[in-house]
């Protein structure tokens, strides 16, 4: 059996200040990190030490250099928050990473919850600015003038697999997943052929197969090699090529999905691999397409659409669930909806406007031009295309299709909220959110896989967690209960 | 030859939506948070489900011209991101 699977993932959120044509986005996404539940005695860092980010999966390390901020802006860009987030700083925006969880809805409640907490922050910072002006925060990843932003998903995997056989793996599945996972865009950019509407936000911006790169020659397979845990037992998958999704049950079918095919590689029970001609050029094909009827060449001389290829792992998927019923018991439902959105998307998209975000987005720009009597060039429907990636409740339209009805709901907002404060149960990010809790005055430095103590008196005494499914709370629950303070931790462990 | 096969389906797409917004033969009728099922719906229900449908789907566009931002153009003009990842 595969390795259990850790997730998570890093939203980057686009901003603008309204009433404000000169605003600086670094100072504002510093602004905003730091309104949140802000506790300016809080003095701690992001433990730069063991961060890796230009190693590379395929063996090499990449001979460049890699800037860590001093001790001040480190501390001024860093949040983490006690349900084990990371809020921060990264290059021009906000953005927000979940803690490790350790399956998918647990992903999306705390994907949603970095929506509200930005929220909140947002609601801090206007009262920082001059009156008048208002910052507004969008979960999208594209301005429409060229300048793509990320939403990247992380998978734990076993390092035993080699990457070159989860890359040719997993290309197809990522290259046609869009279908029921792209959170829909007006227009083309970065020079592509022109369409009114697409299915992807980030199609348009991928121009190689394979690389290193995020923010240039973006790859369909990123290669980073820093798995945030044991380098000997893991790797963590990095994938950049996903649209940031407002839809709750779009997030879940994303995530949902590409859990189960990882599995499914990682324990080679899939068939001969698919392989495309050009997987670059058919993820721009099939996003330019909302039938989803284009089919793209694959290297035997055949052509399949999206929904041939993804029926193609999502058979494989029903057989490995009857093969294997004690697998994770969010498999089975996922590999339900899965087919059953396939399904829909064969007969007609349109079915699938309460579900899926391309869609969802695409059908009140219809009945919006079809009752205003306009058409793909009025301004308000790029307004639109806009907004609906606002995150205020009461101005972004995803939150007002949830209003009325017209967006198919997985959590409660009880989920949500509960969610921005505490920790999943069953990942490190338990201990890590607990020890900001109990301990926050003493801790020195976080990062995914340590935390560190400053004591007083001595050395800093760095915690590692190399382990994800450990610090659980089944594991440390009594050593925290026991421990009163952050020195009485360091001994209980310690001894 | 994709390309061509592309704006084939791009002609053919209005009629897609026109078919899916009216209600048409088949309903997506939810049955659980969990489970979708398609069923064929009565005749005679038809008209009233559409105009039922109808008369959401106005309220809803009344409500976005309420909340969207005004000057959209310029709105629009002014977002530039730099880029991030």
């Amino acid at each position: 059996m595969a390795l259990p699977k850790i997730l998570g993932s890093e939203t980057e959120y686009g901003l603008v200040v309204q009433h404000d044509p000169e605003f600086d986005s670094i100072a504002t996404s510093l602004l905003l990190v730091n309104s949140y539940n802000a506790d300016q005695s809080l003095k701690l860092l992001w433990d730069y030490d063991q961060e890796d980010p230009l190693v590379d999966a395929r063996g090499f390390e990449l001979d460049d250099e890699y800037d860590v901020p001093d001790h001040q802006d480190n501390m001024a860009i860093n949040k983490i928050l006690p349900n084990g987030a990371r809020f921060y700083v990264d290059h021009a925006h906000p953005e927000f990473s979940t803690p490790e969880c350790s399956n998918v809805l647990d992903l999306i409640r705390y994907e949603k919850a970095g929506e509200r907490i930005l929220n909140l922050s947002r609601l801090g910072a206007n009262q920082l600015i001059p009156p008048g002006r208002t910052i507004i925060i969008y979960k999208n990843n594209s301005d429409q003038k060229g300048n793509s932003y990320g939403y990247h998903e992380n998978y734990l995997l076993d390092r035993r697999t080699p990457f070159q056989t989860i890359a040719e793996r997993f290309m197809p599945f990522l290259v046609s997943r869009q279908i029921f996972c792209g959170a829909g865009k007006v227009g083309s950019e970065n020079g592509t052929e022109h369409v009114p509407y697409q299915i992807s936000q980030r199609a348009d911006f991928f121009e190689t197969e394979m690389g290193l790169d995020t923010m240039v020659k973006r790859p369909i397979i990123n290669t980073r090699d820093e798995p945030h845990a044991n380098r000997d037992r893991y790797r963590r998958l990095h994938v950049i090529v996903g649209d940031a999704n407002m839809s709750e049950f779009t997030t879940y079918l994303k995530v949902g999905t590409a859990l189960v095919v990882l599995q499914m590689i990682e324990e080679g029970f899939l068939p001969e691999p698919l392989v495309l001609r050009n997987p670059v050029r058919a993820l721009r094909d099939i996003s330019h397409d909302p039938t989803c009827q284009v089919a793209v060449p694959m290297k035997n001389g055949t052509q399949m659409t999206a929904i041939d290829i993804q029926r193609w792992y999502h058979e494989a998927a029903q057989r490995y669930i009857a093969q294997y019923p004690d697998c994770h018991p969010t498999y089975p439902v996922v590999v339900a909806e899965w087919g059953s959105v396939l399904e829909r998307l064969a007969s007609d998209p349109m079915q699938l406007s309460r579900e899926i975000d391309w869609v969802m987005k695409l059908y009140l720009l219809t009945n919006y031009m079809e009752r205003r009597g306009s058409g793909w060039d009025d301004p308000r429907i790029a307004m639109m295309d806009l907004q609906y990636h606002d995150i205020r409740p009461e101005k972004g339209l995803y939150y007002v299709l949830e209003r009325s009805g017209a967006a198919r709901r997985m959590l409660t907002e009880e989920d949500i909220v509960r969610s921005m404060d505490d920790p999943p149960e069953d990942t490190r990010a338990y201990f890590r959110g607990q020890c900001l809790k109990k301990f926050k005055n003493q801790i020195f430095g976080v990062n995914w896989d340590s935390i560190s103590f400053n004591l007083g008196d001595g050395p800093i005494k760095r915690i590692m967690m190399e382990e994800p499914t450990r610090g659980t709370k089944r594991h440390v629950q009594q050593l925290l209960d026991r421990s009163e303070t952050a020195a009485d931790l360091v001994a209980n462990i310690v001894t | 030859m994709v390309r061509e096969q592309t704006r084939a389906a791009w002609t053919a797409w209005a009629g897609i939506v026109t078919c899916a917004e009216g209600g048409g033969q088949q309903q997506v009728r939810r049955t659980s948070d969990t489970q979708t099922t398609t069923a064929s719906t009565p005749a005679s229900n038809l008209s009233a489900k559409g105009e039922k449908l109808r008369d959401d789907m106005d309220a809803l566009i009344d409500e976005i011209d309420e909340v969207l931002e005004e000057n959209a153009e310029e709105f629009v003009k002014n977002y530039v991101q730099r880029g991030g990842e």
